[in-house]
């Protein structure tokens, strides 16, 4: 018994897992799984035990007729061979790890009992698809969406219970020595299905058009966008005439360029105040800096929402403007140059503590001691700050501008609950490529190529001034 | 004067900063008990947004959004950190160039708005044929999360000692166990920080889940979004508030906690 005991500490995990996986395969003709359903309602779950106990099934519908089936001959076939199986996989399974030394001999046992799962897998499959016959549907006068078995959550567990009892088993039978290495595999496949292929789509899918044999080459997207019409637009309170798609993303630029150099003016400042009051408190990080971030746990466009309600025209600051004798205001007039001034600020709002967290991090790690020694040398505090601090804090900036300027572009949100009057590309993009219409579908699909470009020559223009950071270009 | 000016500006910049931060909060608290429902208009103080929060079909729609939207970032943050614990550990022993690769593709979707990462996920799916519903909107969240996950517990990686593991090793400690015993516990702050932002992400995205899920289902930030054309319920607002202030109340204890134990350190 000592010895059992101390053979199976010494199992290796691979081996482990099989025979659990064994053992579970084994337990599952007692897990119910099957889930019958008559007309559109579950009316009895079984496991392969219950199908040979109970395989008479009995009921009445509730309009008219009733249901009766017979499961006998099914489940007695179906249990006898599953036991046959899980039986043999588990026999294997904990004899060869348990009472064989020859490696040799193991790996063969390994790849036995691989193919016992793989044929336990196949019989529950087959079990699932052959559980309501084609005669049975035919003599109740059901058709096969009424009639039908599905798999139960603990059914589900089993597949992939028994997926891993096979990856382990293919593992052992091909006797690989295991290293941490092989942990980031599934990573390198998880890249190429969620990262590359995905954006690899997006360049496929503006010139190919999804239809019902495959793809097909189309430019019906670049034509729909090239051939929109002139319309009239407002920039600040003026009357522009521009092609309707080019002025939406003029647009999406306008906020976007206004909104990354708000959040850079308000908050390079700020995260220079709060950085230097960190250092000389001599603090590891400063609470005031939580204030800042902690906005951006409330929902943005709840807040935007809020912003709307106070400036409105029966809003919080027009109610107060007439309950001291004054006019009310019109903050939120269509097509006004105070509107559009709203919605950035609003926008620097919400992305200030995007640009303030970086910027800041940096900040408080440049050594006082150098801003003495500048002094020493003989700079006033403005060329400190120029020739010094400014350069040293430019990767912050960088990654403030990143996290700030596509996302404000993008983000048409905000734009969208302060101003609906006016189209940004991602509301456009979004009721293009979420609508009905083909066409327009085809149009969206150009659009995020569009901006996929974008997206990467904005990378591209701040990786650049990353590497020559000393020069203290300004970002922009 | 002029220089007890100069000394306080500052402090009158930070203030005036977040005054305008807080404000739209502050409204928005202050009209969760508001008596007249859907409005921005003040017609009393009441309770009854919060007593009520459930209740009601207004209530119940609420309701069955914030569970979906708790469901669904709780299996994204639980599986994308688990995800990245094992990749973080894989990838720290690849060779310099691959993990470098590696790395600098995590980096992608990182700097990606989420837009086009939420219209990427939409056409992938359409691409292998999977129909949107409750299992993509959870997978599109998985892999959103993923290299955010990745990022914040990788810098924990570097910083572990290699020396440490090996150590273990030789002292008679079997990988599982050095992973186990060693290894994890010094990445606990990197994992513990990546569940709070893989959490926090998930439940406050809205761009990712409004391409990638069918009518059927509601988040709370689409919810919010949808409510936003027709009048906010002050419901929502009494939600929120609660919300806001339940992580308000987290941070100072944890902020508690953390002074206390300084002190306690310096004596």
């Amino acid at each position: 018994m000592n010895e059992l005991k101390a053979k199976l500490k010494l199992m290796p995990g691979h081996a482990v897992i099989m025979c659990i996986a064994a053992i579970v395969s084994l337990a599952s003709i007692f897990i119910p799984m099957f889930d019958l359903r008559v007309a559109f309602q579950s009316r009895r779950v079984y496991s392969l035990f219950t199908l040979l106990l109970q395989p008479k099934f009995h009921t009445q519908l509730p309009r008219s007729g009733s249901v009766d089936l017979n499961f006998q001959m099914f489940g007695a076939w179906v249990f006898t061979a599953t036991i046959i199986i899980s039986v043999a996989a588990l026999t294997l399974a904990l004899g060869y790890q348990l009472y064989t030394d020859n490696a040799k001999k193991k790996r063969w046992g390994c790849l036995a009992v691989m193919v016992l799962f793989i044929a336990r897998l196949i019989m529950h499959v087959v079990t699932l698809s052959n559980f309501i016959t084609k005669q049975m549907i035919a003599d109740n006068g059901l058709n096969d969406k009424s009639l039908l078995v599905a798999q139960s959550f603990l059914g589900n567990l089993l597949v992939i219970i028994l997926f891993i009892g096979i990856v382990a088993s293919l593992y052992g039978a091909l006797g690989i020595h295991f290293t941490l290495k092989y942990l980031s595999y599934p990573y390198m496949f998880w890249i190429v299905l969620f990262t590359i292929l995905p954006l690899v789509l997006i360049l496929f899918r503006a010139f190919f058009a999804k239809t019902a044999g495959g793809y097909s080459f189309t430019l019906a997207g670049f034509d729909y966008l090239l051939s929109g019409d002139t319309v009239q637009t407002s920039f600040y309170g003026m009357k522009v005439n521009m092609q309707i798609y080019f002025s939406t993303f003029v647009r999406s630029l306008d906020y976007a360029v206004w909104t990354t150099i708000g959040c850079f003016a308000i908050g390079y400042p700020l995260s220079y105040i709060l950085a230097e009051r960190t250092k000389r408190l001599h603090k590891s990080s400063s609470k005031l800096l939580l204030l800042f971030v902690l906005p951006m746990w409330m929902n943005t466009m709840l807040r935007t929402y809020a912003w709307r309600a106070l400036l409105s025209d029966s809003g919080v600051i027009n109610n107060l403007i007439t309950k001291f004798g004054g006019q009310p205001v019109e903050f939120l007039k269509s097509g006004s140059l105070t509107l559009d001034i709203i919605v950035k600020i609003v926008m620097i709002t919400d992305f200030l503590p995007y640009m303030i967290l970086p910027i800041y991090s940096v900040l408080v790690k440049i050594d006082s001691s150098l801003s003495q020694a500048a002094a020493d040398l003989g700079a006033n505090r403005v060329q400190t700050f120029t020739k010094v601090i400014f350069p040293l804090s430019l990767p912050g900036v960088i990654s403030g501008v990143q996290m700030v300027f596509m996302p404000s572009m993008t983000f048409y949100m905000i734009p969208d609950i302060i101003d609906p009057s006016k189209i940004t590309v991602g509301k456009l993009i979004e009721t293009f490529i979420l609508g009905e219409n083909l066409k327009l579908q085809q149009a969206g699909n150009v659009m995020s190529l569009i901006l996929l470009i974008f997206v990467v020559i904005s990378m591209g223009v701040l990786r650049n001034q990353d590497k020559d950071a000393g020069n203290g270009g300004m970002v922009l | 004067m002029t220089r007890f000016l100069k000394r306080l500006l500052p402090d009158i910049y930070i203030g005036l900063v977040l005054f305008i931060l807080y404000l739209p909060i502050l409204v928005l608290i202050v009209f969760s008990f508001n008596k007249v429902p859907k409005s921005y208009v003040w017609g009393g103080f009441t309770l009854r947004n919060y007593t009520s929060l459930f209740s009601g079909t207004e209530g119940q729609q609420i309701l069955d959004a914030l569970l979906t939207t708790l469901k669904v970032a709780g299996i994204a943050a639980v599986v994308s950190t688990l995800f990245g614990v094992i990749s973080c550990l894989g990838i720290a022993y690849l060779n310099k160039k691959l993990s470098n690769v590696v790395m600098n593709m995590t980096y992608i979707p990182n700097v990606m708005p989420e837009l086009v990462l939420g219209i990427a996920f939409m056409l992938l799916f359409s691409f292998l044929g999977v129909a949107k519903g409750q299992f993509t909107l959870i997978l599109a969240h998985i892999a959103f999360c993923v290299p955010f996950a990745i990022l914040s517990i990788s810098p924990k990686m570097k910083q572990l000692d290699k020396n440490l593991a090996e150590a273990a090793m030789d002292l008679g400690a079997t990988q599982w166990q050095t992973i186990r015993l060693v290894i994890i516990p010094e990445l606990m702050p990197g994992i513990v920080s990546a569940l709070m932002l893989t959490f926090t992400l998930s439940v406050d995205d809205y761009l990712i889940s409004n391409f990638n899920v069918d009518a059927t289902i509601q988040t709370l930030p689409m919810a919010i979004y949808a409510q936003t054309k027709l009048g906010v319920s002050s419901k929502m607002n009494a939600l929120t508030a609660l919300l806001f202030i339940a992580i308000f109340v987290l941070l100072l204890l944890s902020n508690i906690k953390s002074f206390k134990k300084d002190s306690k350190k310096a004596k």
